[in-house]
């Protein structure tokens, strides 16, 4: 009795892992096929792992800058977003409010709205500031969701460490900037760390917005990218594979790094 | 208690504020103002026309079939991908002990980028050379063989299943540590009392894990009223709109057909079902 309910177990449990890895499996042996194993039936390992489908949207075509711009993007994100974050996360954990925290979470976010209900204004605005198809414009855009999302997370780590530390050090004659150089920092280095992991796939992955405010090499995302490549006549299968995988990448690293932290971090609302 | 001083603290708050502030709810405000015109992209020419899209929208057939597609998708892919979730737990955690391996495999979906695991399934569901009809085909399962997202009755299922695809691995993650945390004493006890199997899961597993239901019902929720990225990938929206959702509605008349009002109109719909929804249930959710 007990042995078929194991086996029941391993066979769903199995089938679970063949739906969730499948496609991932997939995709990267597809990257390494020759146009004639694409669409010449089913080929589960290829001859030979041919690189081309990497090298050359890469280096002959301009999905280079796609991936260039992708990692100026999250990197740029990162910059901006962690130094205000870090001081409104303090402010946000060490005053009171009278209104519920988790209620005020989400309105104080841009989680209350889909941006089905302020895409056309931005749209509108983009066009009239001449940011649109600009970097810098994309990263103003990611910062409304990247900044709550930081400022949040940390108020959880700020939360946790005593007040009793501050006063101390406010006894000690250390003005506010010199506290949080010498004590809050320190100590929440791993919080930040986290963090920052998070808002980097947060904007790597972001695809709306990169599809829709920019246009040219000189701004659009890989996400967005991906997105022309889809959409041209011609597909070639396996390039396109080869250009996910290198697009799934860091996210996969990264996520390594951060398996521990991601209940946490989506607990609290994260938002591609 | 010696604090640093509360109102430089306070000013700490205004740069996020102000940002969600104007970028979000300013903005919304800015785009029901233009829901109220006429406007069309591009001419410059701007009526007041008062109600008119809105009244335009309701008796507009495909915003009604968007709509209920919208609904369509929200109640199964929640459901069913708690479901999913909730049983693979269960199994990982009970029968197998499963190893921390698992918890990076079941990870992986959920770091895709939409685009990639659009794309990804976008080949998968390709019915000429796409990979699960050359799969049947090699079985000889000829007959197994569908026309998947290139069929007016299949797409809107075709996409449940991608939705599925990416987000019951993150739900069988928060179950699975919620498992975890239940002491084992109150199973074991259970075992020895010659309670069932499914009655284990039942009354001492599932009433426990109630802190991570509402956890992963505010997020699978939060995802399922801005539905919009794996469609839009995915179908557009289509064959022949059988797959449109309100978002990809809005998205179209926006940028495709330049009734820049008129896509107004319908976001501002789908803002008003999202607080509609939102607001009762984080109110509810929260009073435990």
């Amino acid at each position: 009795m007990v042995n078929w309910e194991k086996t029941a177990s391993i066979i769903l449990v199995g089938l679970m892992l063949i739906f969730t890895l499948f496609p991932l499996y997939w995709l990267i042996v597809t990257s390494f096929k020759t146009r004639l194993e694409v669409i010449g039936g089913v080929v589960f390992i290829p001859h030979q792992l041919n690189w081309m489908n990497y090298y050359r949207p890469l280096f002959e075509d301009v999905y280079g800058a796609y991936l260039r711009n992708s990692f100026i993007l999250s990197i740029a994100e990162i910059a901006l977003c962690l130094p205000p974050g870090i001081l409104a996360a303090y402010a946000f954990s060490r005053l009171k409010f009278k209104a519920d925290n988790h209620f005020l979470f989400w309105f104080l976010t841009n989680r209350m709205a889909p941006p089905a209900a302020f895409l056309i204004p931005y749209w509108v605005l983009y066009t009239y500031l001449n940011l649109f198809d600009t970097i810098y414009g994309l990263i103003i855009i990611n910062s409304i969701g990247n900044l709550p999302f930081v400022i949040w997370v940390l108020k959880g780590f700020i939360d946790a460490i005593p007040g009793d530390i501050e006063e101390a050090a406010y006894i000690d004659g250390y003005t506010f900037w010199q506290m949080l150089r010498k004590i809050l920092l320190p100590l929440l280095r791993p919080a930040i760390a986290v963090c920052s992991l998070f808002v980097f796939i947060f904007t790597w992955n972001e695809m709306l917005f990169a599809s829709l405010l920019t246009t040219s090499p000189a701004a659009m995302p890989l996400t967005g990218g991906l997105l022309h490549y889809m959409s041209q006549i011609w597909v070639n299968w396996s390039e396109i594979a080869a250009l996910s995988v290198v697009a799934n990448l860091p996210v996969i690293i990264v996520i390594y790094f951060l398996q521990k932290h991601i209940a946490t971090a989506l607990t609290f609302g994260a938002v591609r | 208690m010696a604090r640093y001083g509360n109102l430089q603290i306070f000013l700490f708050i205004l740069p996020a504020t102000v940002l969600v502030g104007i970028f979000v709810y300013a903005f919304s405000a800015w785009n029901v103002s233009i829901s109220l015109t006429d406007w069309r992209g591009l001419v410059t020419s701007i009526r007041f026309v008062g109600l008119e899209n809105y009244l335009k929208l309701i008796n507009d057939p495909i915003a009604q079939k968007a709509l209920i597609n919208t609904f369509l998708l929200a109640v199964t892919f929640i459901p069913l991908t708690m479901l999913i979730g909730l049983i693979t737990a269960i199994l990982l955690c009970l029968e197998l002990k499963g190893t921390s391996i698992f918890r990076t495999i079941f990870l992986l979906p959920l770091s895709f980028s939409f685009v990639i695991s659009a794309t990804m399934w976008t080949w998968m569901f390709s019915p000429e050379q796409g990979t699960i009809n050359s799969l049947l085909r090699l079985l000889h399962l000829d007959f197994l063989c569908q026309p998947w997202i290139t069929s007016t009755e299949q797409s809107l299922w075709c996409i449940l299943l991608v939705y599925i695809w990416q987000f019951s691995g993150y739900v069988t993650i928060i179950y699975y540590s919620g498992i975890r945390s239940i002491p084992q004493e109150h199973i074991e006890a259970a075992e020895i009392d010659g309670a069932s199997r499914f009655n284990i899961y039942r009354h001492i597993i599932v009433p426990q894990l109630k802190g991570e239901t509402i956890g992963v019902l505010t997020i699978l929720l939060f995802y399922a009223l801005r539905v919009f990225d794996l469609v839009y990938l995915l179908t557009g929206g289509g064959p022949a709109l059988s797959s449109e959702v309100l978002a990809t509605y809005m998205y179209r008349m926006t940028f495709n057909q330049n009734l820049f009002a008129y896509g107004a109109s319908i976001g501002t719909v789908i803002f008003i079902i999202a607080l509609a929804i939102m607001i009762p249930f984080l109110l509810l959710s929260r009073r435990r």
